[in-house]
This record gives C-alpha cells, sequence and structure tokens, in this order.
C-alpha cells in the first residue's frame, strides 16, 4: 500500500485544480469564499470554505464542479498524448508528462465525502421543496461515496485512466 | 464599537476581544486563567464574542451601525465584496495559463500524430473499399509522418510489397518484405508474401524447378485457391517448355481443370481465363513468356493453332 499523503504529493495537480473548480462555481454563484487553501500535506489536502448556500441548485454544483472541470481537463490534456503514447507506441517525454498531468487532475475529479456530506445537507432541505434536483442528487452522494471508498483500491486512478486514455479509445 | 465588562476582573474591553464562558463573559486574560483552573469546560462552553458593529475579518469599526453578517458574523462591505469576488492567486493564474500553453504546445508538437492518424483511417477505408493503391499510398504517408513507430513503416512495406507482386516485380516484393517481417504489427503475417515473392522471382530467375516446388508448398496451404492451383499449373507448364515431358504437360493440365472448376464456383472467371489462356499457350508453344511481354503480344488473347486446325 502506497501511503495517501505520497499519492497527494504525487498527484498534487489533481488537488489544485479540485479546489480551483470547487472555487471557481462559487464565484459563478456568487458564493462567498471566506477561506481557501488550494494544496497542503494534510488532511484535507485542500478545502475551500464558503458560506452557507441557500440554492440547492448552487449547492450542487459548488459539490460536484471538481468532477466536471476535473474530468474535462484530464481529457484535454491527455488527448494530445493519448496518439503517440496509445495508437502509435511512441513514448517521449512530453508524452508522459501530460499522461502524468492528465490523469493525476482526472483522479481527483471525484468530490470528497466532505462534499457529498454538503450536498446532502443542502438536499435534504430541498427536497421538502420539491426540487427534482435534490431527488437525483441522492443517488449521486451515494456514488459519491462508493468513490470515496473504493479510491482505497485506486477507483480514482482507474477513472483518471479511463477518462484519460479509454474514452479516446472509444470515439477514435 | 461595542464594550463590555469582564464579569471575572470588572474592567471593560472591547466586546469583540472578550469571550463567553459558560454564559460568563471573561477577557482574554481572565478566561486563559479560568481554563487553566477549570479542565472540566468543553469547547461547546466557549464562544468568541463577536461586536456586530465590528468587522469579524478586518476589524473594522462602523460606531453604532451594526454590520450585515456573513456566515453570521458582522463583515464590512469591503470584506463582503471581497469574499464574494475573492480572486484566484497570481501562482493559480501562472499555472493555468503555463497548463493552457502546455497543452496548445503539444497539440502542435504532436500535429504529425493527427495527420498520421488521418492516413490511417484513409488506409482503413481504402482497404475496406479495396482499393489496395490507395492503400498502400496511404500507410506509406503514415509512416512518413512517424518515423519512430517501426511497425507503422513495416505496415507500408507489407502492402506496397502486395502492389509490387501485384505488379510483376517479385524480387522488390521479397526485398521489401525480408526488411520488414520482423517489424510487422502482429496482425500481418509476411510468410504467405513471402512465399508469393519467391515463387514469382523463381519464374523471373526461370529457376521452374524452385517454381514448382514453392507453388506446390502454396497450394498445399490453400487447396481451395484456383489462383493457387492455376500457379502449379503454371510450374508444371514451364517445367513442361523446358523438359518435353509429357507427364509435367499432364499435371499442368489436370491442375488447370482443377483451377477452373473452382472459379466457376467461387467466381472471377474473366481474370482466370486470361491467365488460363497464357498457361495454355506456354504448353501448346513451349515458349515461357512473362505476362507483360503476353499482353503486348496478344492483346486480345491467344487462340490455340490446333483449335484452328481441328475446325
Amino acid at each position: 500500500m502506497i501511503p495517501g499523503f505520497l499519492v497527494v504529493i504525487i498527484t498534487f495537480p489533481g488537488v489544485i485544480v479540485h479546489e480551483a473548480a470547487h472555487m471557481l462555481f462559487c464565484k459563478l454563484r456568487g458564493v462567498a469564499v471566506l477561506d481557501v487553501c488550494f494544496f497542503r500535506v494534510g488532511n484535507p489536502c485542500g478545502y475551500v470554505l464558503h458560506e452557507e448556500i441557500e440554492d440547492f441548485g448552487t449547492a450542487f454544483f459548488v459539490s460536484v464542479g471538481p468532477f466536471i472541470i476535473n474530468s474535462l481537463l484530464c481529457i484535454l490534456i491527455c488527448s494530445p498524448a493519448f496518439l503517440p503514447v496509445r495508437v502509435f507506441g511512441v513514448n517521449n517525454p512530453l508524452s508522459y508528462f501530460l499522461l502524468w498531468l492528465g490523469i493525476s487532475i482526472g483522479m481527483h475529479a471525484f468530490p470528497s465525502t466532505g462534499d457529498a456530506k454538503a450536498l446532502l445537507y443542502n438536499a435534504k432541505k430541498a427536497i421538502a421543496s420539491g426540487n427534482m434536483l435534490a431527488v437525483v442528487s441522492y443517488p449521486i452522494v451515494l456514488l459519491i461515496y462508493i468513490a470515496n471508498i473504493g479510491s482505497m483500491f485506486w477507483a480514482d486512478y482507474l477513472y483518471g485512466i479511463a477518462i484519460g486514455l479509454g474514452l479516446p479509445s472509444l470515439l477514435l | 464599537m461595542r464594550n463590555i465588562k469582564c464579569d471575572d476582573c470588572g474592567q471593560t474591553f472591547p466586546l469583540s476581544e472578550t469571550f463567553k464562558i459558560t454564559e460568563k463573559v471573561s477577557c482574554k486574560t481572565c478566561a486563559e486563567k479560568l481554563l487553566k483552573s477549570r479542565k472540566d469546560i468543553t469547547n461547546e462552553q466557549i464562544q468568541r464574542q463577536y461586536d456586530p458593529t465590528v468587522c469579524a475579518n478586518c476589524g473594522k469599526d462602523n460606531g453604532d451601525w451594526e454590520m450585515k453578517k456573513m456566515a453570521g458574523l458582522p463583515t464590512c462591505e469591503q470584506c463582503m465584496t471581497f469574499f464574494r469576488n475573492r480572486p484566484y492567486p497570481l501562482w493559480i493564474k501562472m499555472a493555468l495559463a503555463g497548463l493552457a500553453a502546455i497543452v496548445v504546445f503539444s497539440f502542435a508538437w504532436n500535429w504529425r500524430f493527427i495527420q498520421a492518424y488521418t492516413e490511417l483511417r484513409n488506409f482503413k477505408a481504402a482497404l475496406l473499399a479495396r482499393d489496395s493503391e490507395k492503400a498502400t499510398q496511404s500507410s506509406r504517408a503514415a509512416a512518413e509522418k512517424v518515423p519512430e513507430a517501426k511497425w507503422l513503416s513495416a505496415m507500408a512495406s507489407y502492402f506496397e510489397a502486395m502492389q509490387l507482386i501485384k505488379e510483376d516485380k517479385p524480387a522488390e516484393a521479397l526485398k521489401l518484405l525480408n526488411s520488414c517481417k520482423a517489424d510487422l504489427p502482429s496482425t500481418l503475417t509476411a510468410d504467405e508474401l513471402i512465399l508469393l515473392a519467391e515463387t514469382g522471382v523463381a519464374f523471373d530467375n526461370k529457376d521452374y524447378e524452385k517454381f514448382l516446388l514453392l507453388a506446390i508448398q502454396s497450394s498445399e496451404k490453400h487447396p481451395d485457391s484456383p489462383k493457387v492451383l492455376a500457379q502449379v499449373a503454371s510450374a508444371y507448364a514451364c517445367k513442361y517448355a523446358v523438359t518435353d515431358d509429357e507427364q509435367f504437360k499432364q499435371k499442368s493440365l489436370d491442375f488447370l481443370q482443377k483451377a477452373r472448376t473452382l472459379t466457376e464456383k467461387q467466381g472471377g472467371l474473366d481474370k482466370f481465363a486470361e491467365y488460363e489462356n497464357r498457361i495454355l499457350y506456354r504448353i501448346e508453344t513451349r515458349n515461357i513468356i512473362s505476362r507483360e511481354e503476353f499482353k503486348n503480344k496478344f492483346p486480345n488473347g491467344w487462340k490455340s493453332q490446333q483449335k484452328e486446325q481441328s475446325k
């Protein structure tokens, strides 16, 4: 087993992008960001402290923002390396750098259990008013918890590889 | 700013500099003393007091006016604007710009791989359309874009060799095949083509013994291929032409008949008829000429003199 802090250090770009994505959605939705830490060696390895969000749609996007941004960036960064490495078998340092960067970012796409808790807290409040997004978010919360358990078995790493290298394979 | 009296020492302090511990107001000094002497006090029983007229973030005093709250804390307008529009640190912006630059550079740097991939797609489409000339061109174009991929160059050579065999240039094809066979992708094997090229080379070198041997070898691998059986007939016809041994003539005619029967079942009689015509010419005249020479000599096909006579 590789210690978690070592994985976090090796894949630090993903942590930074994850927190930057939370902050981006806060900014887009006008949520006050009280404090932010983009990376540190500790638990949590990064955080965005924001004011309490009243609107569930905003809470939803702030929570799952990293999933969207990290996944898209992973695909974008891995794509120039995909053809040389996977199709032509040409290995060069630039391609491997891109794959490290892309997969590091992709494997931090999963929202944390903290994000899931925040989402669940807001969903419980919103569901009373019949918010359909709140209803949909319940299975998403479950998926986030499963993904976080799976991370102990490299599910996050596999996800990074799947979208960075697997997805272009399916599309091409 | 609002002031409050410490319940322990009785002195007055700014409200935001005091604590509420077990419902009693304490200044900082008294609070520290109290916490040292009372170990039973939990964190939940200790509250920092906030002055609603002083910004909890920057300490700005609003006189007697209470400030708006953000996250439950009094916050001045300036701090509120900052929190709502907190800028990304410069290093994050720089890193993002660097990332974008790397991605753009990588796409530009690896453009030749995209071009090679496009050529590979053209190659596959040409293969499906049975356009071997275009397939050969596309595979070579792809290989030129990515010279490091030896398998790609080998594949291009393979299809070029196939084209050369079609053009009756087996020696050149054989040279290409021998140079590329080690690097070919697992989906392609050069053995079949090498055998075909070697057969052609043997014919060109007038080594009819070897020509026959290789043709029989091919026919053992592909007993249902009319083309291969016709090749055996061609080889026997050559042997007959040079030896005048009737048994070779008979074997040639037997194989030709087998090839014709199979062609009638499988189709493609036009191409077969041309090959058959050349073999029959060889048997009747005992003159061995290449396909090219035959085409030039008999552009409308050769007609048997014996048939003419029998008519």
